[in-house]
């Protein structure tokens, strides 16, 4: 009798944890929805900003070019990973609006020439930094006649890793997410692109002279975000006023250490 | 002497007397209950935390199938927390993947990532040229819990990685982590390995030249794997491309594996996926490839191109 008490209190114990354990979450499966709304923009303001490095540049030598010669050394191959022109002024930076909810499209991409687009000519990714809308198609071209492959080292989004043979002139792409995004080529190990891709329209890469522009932005406050990939980034917060330009800079003094 | 020894041992050999026999089965009693209340508290502990796989939640479907399996056959080798780290992954000349960190090699889906099925199969085949056995044993459901738990491994995995990437401001909170973990370990677009079109024409010319602008970069122009690159894997590891003219090849050497290898790639690796090229294209491509490797073809394959290289020597 006892033993059959024992065996039903044990068995209690079992349905118990059985009880516990079955309770399992599901994954969400459905992506969230863009968190920026298309407005109106009437009489916004906008931001002229100017980028600075005033640290030590080292003189850049042409990388080592060791495969497919004929093609990838036409010219000399300068890595575009710290561009600093005569005035401090840094090239390939990206100033963005952090978190802005409302604002204006993104501009027209329906024409062949509005799309947005990195080539591979000449062994390099030109242009070395794209700013892409987040579900939309990107153009991948090779004017280069050899393979290259298009290799992302995306967290955000799903990596890619897509052949483009000398005969393949060009593909697409698209990135779900906002992130900025190294590709890379495996046959050329100097080839090193980025994507920033964007839910709003609000992100200027710098020219040649450091300096962008953020235009048609609804007056408020908003917190600008300056990255590049070699110096990091930093951060202004600046209040926008209806029609009129904000001028801002960021200068950067030194290199950031690595964390690897 | 013996025997004053027997007499005396006696009462402690038989227990306690009448009263005391009834106690101390009540203390096992006691005993028992507090063993099983605790195991009820640590049971599920053990399941939610650390002891089995940090982050994991059994499964909708399969319970706790997955994760018994993979810690009976699997974790001696890719270790229980799947790292790559088992008790005799030292003793191994390929180490065993890691599924924590490294996405799986052997897919069949055009957005880089394995099916259910993949993994199903490297489960259930093993890989020849590596060293992970084949289990033909396991039934259909256990190799499909084996799969989901290794796939949810590798999407803990991605949870740590994203955890750790974006601070502060960037954040992503735990539906975000949930959403992209998910999205990264999942395939959205798999395919069935599709026959070769009618008009398709097994011809090694074209397939050589596919080869030679697409793969000889970094697999040599005759496929023995001594094309001019070097090359590294994602985690940074160098490694060659395989010489194909050596079977057997890692990821299987029928012409319908071969066709998954050179349509999707092999994530991880620089091997790259092939959307630019049509899927006859691609079949030249596993035709010449299973030539390189001194396989049998399809029907009429061979004469056009022996043909081809005695008109070459001709002129």
């Amino acid at each position: 009798m006892r033993s059959i008490k024992y065996s039903a209190v044990g068995l209690l114990f079992v349905s118990l944890m059985l009880g516990v354990s079955a309770g399992s979450d599901t994954l969400t499966k459905q992506p969230k929805k863009s968190r920026y709304t298309v407005i109106d923009v009437e009489n916004g303001g906008s931001i002229t900003g100017l980028v600075k490095y005033t640290g030590k540049v080292e003189a850049s030598t042409p990388v080592e070019v060791t495969t497919t010669e004929d093609i990838c050394h036409a010219e000399p191959i300068f890595k575009e990973n710290l561009v600093v022109n005569s005035d401090a002024g840094v090239r390939w930076a990206v100033a963005s609006i952090k978190n802005i909810k409302k604002g204006k499209p993104f501009p027209d991409s329906s024409a062949p020439e509005d799309q947005v687009k990195m080539n591979q000519i000449g062994c390099v990714f030109t242009p070395h930094v794209v700013v892409a809308q987040v579900g939309k198609n990107v153009l991948l071209l090779n004017d280069d006649g050899v393979l290259h492959n298009v290799h992302s080292w995306s967290k955000k989004n799903r990596s890619i890793n897509i052949a483009m043979p000398g005969s393949v002139k060009e593909m697409k792409t698209k990135f779900r997410r906002a992130e900025r995004i190294r590709v890379t080529c495996d046959v050329h190990p100097w080839m090193i692109g980025w994507f920033f891709t964007t839910e709003n329209p609000y992100a200027s890469v710098t020219a040649e002279d450091g300096s962008f522009s953020l235009t048609d932005i609804p007056p408020g406050t908003y917190t600008i975000e300056l990255w590049h990939e070699t110096l990091g980034t930093q951060e202004q917060t600046v209040t926008i006023d209806s029609g009129k330009a904000t001028e801002i800079e960021f200068i950067f003094n030194d290199i950031p250490a690595q964390d690897d | 002497m013996t025997n004053e020894f027997a007499n005396q041992s006696q009462p402690d050999m038989a227990g306690l007397p009448a009263d005391d026999v009834s106690t101390k089965k009540w203390m096992l009693v006691l005993f028992s209950i507090v063993f099983m209340g605790s195991l009820t508290l640590w049971l599920p502990a053990c399941q939610k935390n650390n002891l089995i796989l940090a982050g994991y939640t059994p499964s909708e479907e399969y319970g706790m199938l997955g994760a018994r399996l993979y810690e009976a056959n699997c974790a001696s080798c890719h270790g229980i927390d799947g790292k790559g780290n088992g008790v005799a992954a030292i003793t191994l000349d390929v180490p065993p993947r890691d599924f924590y960190n490294e996405p799986f090699r052997y897919i069949s889906s055009d957005d880089g990532v394995a099916t259910d099925a993949d993994l199903v199969q490297t489960i259930r085949h093993g890989r020849v040229n590596g060293e992970m056995p084949a289990a033909p044993w396991l039934n259909d459901d256990e190799a499909k819990a084996l799969a989901e738990y290794v796939r949810e491994i590798n999407r803990l995995g991605w949870v740590e990685r994203l955890a750790e990437e974006f601070s502060g401001d960037d954040a992503l909170d735990n539906d975000e982590l949930e959403e992209i973990s998910w999205e990264r370990v999942t395939a959205m677009e798999p395919y069935a390995v599709p026959s070769p079109s009618d008009s398709f024409v097994p011809n090694l010319n074209i397939g050589r030249e596919l080869f030679t602008q697409t793969c000889a970069s970094c697999h040599g122009p005759s496929g023995k794997g001594d094309g001019p690159e070097e090359l590294v894997d994602e985690q940074g590891t160098p490694i060659i491309a395989r010489d194909l003219t050596r079977a057997p090849i890692r990821g299987g050497d029928s012409s319908e594996e071969l066709f998954k290898r050179i349509r999707s790639g092999i994530p991880g690796t620089p091997m790259p996926a092939q959307p630019g090229y049509t899927d006859d294209e691609i079949w030249q491509l596993v035709h010449f490839t299973r030539f390189l490797m001194g396989q049998p073809l399809l029907d009429g394959w061979q004469q056009s191109f022996v043909q081809q290289i005695l008109d070459e020597g001709e002129n």
